[in-house]
């Protein structure tokens, strides 16, 4: 049936006017009834990085994935990407020989954001990395800093961890960086770590920015080391330097966000994340030690995955382990997590 | 581009210990094995395997062997003159068991025979987790 001119264009106007509203509500608090939680499991494989290229190859964890029934992916640019920034083709195809293997989907990819002189180098870096990640098949991207040549002056009002050469002055920089993403398909942000709790103020500039701009492109991973009831008391075990004697006061008390002789923050809760889980386009499932019961000795993993699944979360939660690196023990860890994780999200009935 | 891939140091391997299904059911569950002496085996020489789980024993004929796609019964090993079971690649033992095994942690025990005459029988046992 051919519709006249009018018929068409009032067909149009319905449609964009049912889009707009629609929109409009995409940006409204979870308080408005949330869709059904689809929480899917994944691995960051910074977890094997102790074993990676010496007793594991990236088929390896792969293969453990596959065994866990893991099937997102996050990885770190510059740690598991040869040749980084420009992996050959050669590399790229054997990457997706890989991923369909193993029955693994691109989850979230960390690109560091250099500590450059300007903010508009930082920008060009984090295009780079935005490039890269969607030529691998990510669409989630969480931008780390590294290194931070210049402290912010005290009181200077603290971003979301980009830098302090643009972190004062974040929203701006992110505004520029937007249509690129959308270009790429990309959603990225920062992660909220320890010491850096969900009630913070940088969390809260974040929702306002997020709920001000209505971007799809920009949010947070957050790392649920926050949620942490206790200090860890297995820490990470890199290649142990002769100490420094200019940071002679360090601790392993600096693994959940305390220092010597300060007092920890005080952590959040999960019925906290309902208020900023629109806006959270990832999860680190971050952990130390998984007991032989299947718990985490200090994060409430079950109360984080009732608070996910309550506010509707719909993506991917990537295992993080963060604890010693003896060799072999990240597998063991992250298959303990995986069990847990099955259960908490009811996967063994459906089996 | 070959990635490689590398074993656990022990006979029975944690990668590839699953539950296993066919036209919709767990049948049971799979555990890969490695040969004990580097020089490896031919298959015609594996008199066959036992296998327990938590002390749960598995009779001779609800175990096969897969050696890459092939698949035997542990009759048929000693017909099968062309494969090898070396030191760098684990055999697939399927253990028929409805419903498989519960998540969590098993003792996973399993005994080789063999029909030359200087290694009669090599047992091994470790802790595994299911996923």
């Amino acid at each position: 049936m051919e519709m006249t001119r009018k018929e068409f264009l009032e067909s149009i106007a319905v449609a964009g006017a049912f889009a707009a509203a629609s929109s409009a509500k995409g940006v409204a608090t979870a308080a408005e009834a949330p869709k059904k939680a689809n929480i899917r499991r994944g691995v960051s494989l910074y977890s094997y990085i102790g074993d990676f290229q010496s007793a594991m190859t990236l088929e390896d964890c792969f293969m453990e994935m596959d065994d866990m029934g893991a099937r997102g992916l996050e990885i770190l640019s510059e740690a598991h990407v040869p040749d980084y920034p420009n992996p050959s083709n050669e590399w790229v195809d054997h990457w997706y020989k890989m991923l369909e293997k193993y029955r693994i989907t691109p989850a979230c990819y960390t690109g560091w954001l250099e500590d450059t002189t300007t903010p508009d180098e930082t920008l060009q870096h984090l295009f780079r990395d935005m490039r890269l990640a969607h030529k691998l098949g990510f669409r989630r991207m969480r931008a780390k800093v590294a290194g931070s040549r210049v402290r912010p002056a005290p009181g200077t009002r603290v971003g979301p961890g980009f830098g302090s050469n643009i972190d004062p002055k974040w929203e701006d920089w992110v505004l520029k960086a937007l249509p690129y993403a959308e270009e790429m398909d990309m959603k990225f942000g920062p992660e909220i770590h320890t010491p850096t709790m969900l009630n913070s103020q940088v969390v809260q500039d974040i929702v306002a920015f997020c709920q001000k701009t209505g971007t799809q492109h920009f949010g947070m991973q957050i790392d649920t080391g926050i949620f942490a009831t206790r200090s860890a008391r297995l820490g990470d075990s890199a290649f142990e330097s002769e100490p420094d004697p200019a940071r002679a006061k360090r601790s392993a008390g600096a693994m959940t966000g305390g220092q010597a002789g300060r007092p920890q923050p005080t952590p959040s809760q999960p019925k906290e994340l309902l208020k900023v889980l629109p806006y959270a386009f990832s999860f680190h499932f971050k952990f130390w030690e998984m007991l032989e019961d299947f718990t985490e000795y200090s994060i409430p993993f079950d109360g984080i995955v009732a608070a996910l699944k309550e506010g509707g979360y719909d993506g991917w939660v990537c295992s993080e382990y963060e604890g010693p690196r003896t060799q072999g023990l990240a597998s063991l860890q992250l298959r303990r997590q995986h069990v847990m994780l099955k259960r908490l999200l009811g996967e063994y009935e459906t089996a | 581009m070959e990635e490689r891939h590398v074993l656990e140091n022990h006979m029975i391997q944690q990668r590839g210990f699953r539950n296993v299904s066919a036209l919709g059911q767990v049948v049971g569950f799979q555990v890969r094995v490695r040969v004990v002496a580097y020089k490896g085996f031919w298959s015609y020489l594996i008199g066959g395997a036992e296998v327990s789980i938590d002390g749960e024993a598995f009779t001779r004929y609800q175990i096969t062997w897969t050696f890459r796609d092939r698949t035997y019964t542990q009759d048929e090993l000693k017909d099968v003159a062309s494969v090898h079971w070396q030191w760098t690649e684990p055999a697939t033992l399927t253990v028929s068991r409805p419903g498989g095994l519960k998540p969590g942690n098993h003792t996973v025990r399993v005994s080789v025979r063999f029909l030359e005459g200087t290694t009669p029988q090599s047992t091994f046992s470790r802790d595994l987790i299911l996923v």
